[in-house]
């Protein structure tokens, strides 16, 4: 089935060619909200969020850019979503704690991305750590180029940025990274 | 330090990534959550427009029926209970003229 064909389907509510649409789309939707969430059970949550956002949304797909670079742009939205939700629970959980006592997430935990090789992970948790701490924007245009090997015009669509502001902030994002690598090496 | 060549062999091991996969039940749980989000909960309320401004008719139309009455009864109690009083006493109310 070609994009044209599966979007008209999808656009009927049709079920096998959502069903369709999921198994293509799930490990790339996965894997670029884990790399931006950097936990596998929000990743999970978020990807789900990601599908029914396609389903419900469908009908107002104006077709201005590929199903694909549409389904990932709302993969990263929801994604962000989560990230904001788990800001505002920790600033809640800072004023009030005793109203959120469940709140045990350790902010010290370094995540790890399941696919890196055994003899790299050490190098890889600091690396991790650095790319964590860079601004939402950069860690995000970061993850999705060097990362996820996304190209520069997609992840402008997806970030409903220009290419040469993707490209600014993938720069800076190097610069800072290669600044906290340094000083992570001078302490250690 | 060459913090170029430290960058670079860091993000080496990014080129090294294997991409990680869902496994092959993604779409039952992902079905399942639709399933659940598209149902609603027997408790709750029902708010659709019609359902409001029905009940807040009927809300209103009890409460004119009780005042209604509550006040006739008033009326009819603060009668008979003059009566009463004559009666023990074995007065008579006489009219004022």
């Amino acid at each position: 089935m070609n994009e044209r064909e599966l979007i008209d389907r999808l656009k009927a509510g049709d079920e096998p060619a959502f069903r369709l649409m999921v198994e293509k789309y799930r490990n790339r939707v996965y894997y670029t909200v884990l790399n931006i969430l950097q936990d596998t059970d929000e990743a999970e949550d978020a990807a789900q969020d990601t599908f029914i956002q396609v389903f419900e949304s469908i009908g107002n797909f104006k077709e201005a850019s590929s199903l694909s670079t549409w389904i990932y742009s709302i993969a990263v939205r929801k994604a962000l979503e989560k990230i904001r939700k788990e800001k505002l629970k920790k600033r809640l959980y800072s004023i009030l704690p005793w109203w959120m006592p469940e709140e045990n997430k350790s902010n010290d935990s370094v995540y790890l991305n399941p696919g890196i090789a055994a003899e790299n992970k050490e190098r890889a948790t600091i690396l991790f750590k650095a790319i964590e701490s860079l601004s939402e924007s950069q860690r995000i245009a970061f993850n999705l180029i060097r990362v996820q090997g996304m190209k520069y015009n997609e992840v402008a669509e997806i970030m409903q940025l220009s290419i040469k502001a993707v490209e600014s902030l993938v720069e800076r994002a190097k610069q800072n990274l290669k600044v906290k690598l340094e000083k992570y090496y001078r302490n250690n | 330090m060459d913090t170029n060549r430290l960058l670079e062999e860091h993000l080496q091991i990014l080129n090294e990534l294997k991409e990680v996969e869902t496994d092959q039940f993604f779409y039952t749980r992902l079905k399942t959550k639709m399933e659940a989000k598209n149902v609603q909960p027997s408790w709750s309320l029902p708010l659709k427009p019609i359902w409001v401004l029905g009940t807040l008719i009927v809300f209103v139309a009890l409460n004119s029926l009780v005042l209604t009455q509550d006040w006739n009864e008033q009326r009819s109690v603060k009668a008979g209970t003059i009566q009463d009083f004559a009666s023990v006493y074995g007065q008579t109310i006489a009219a004022p003229y």
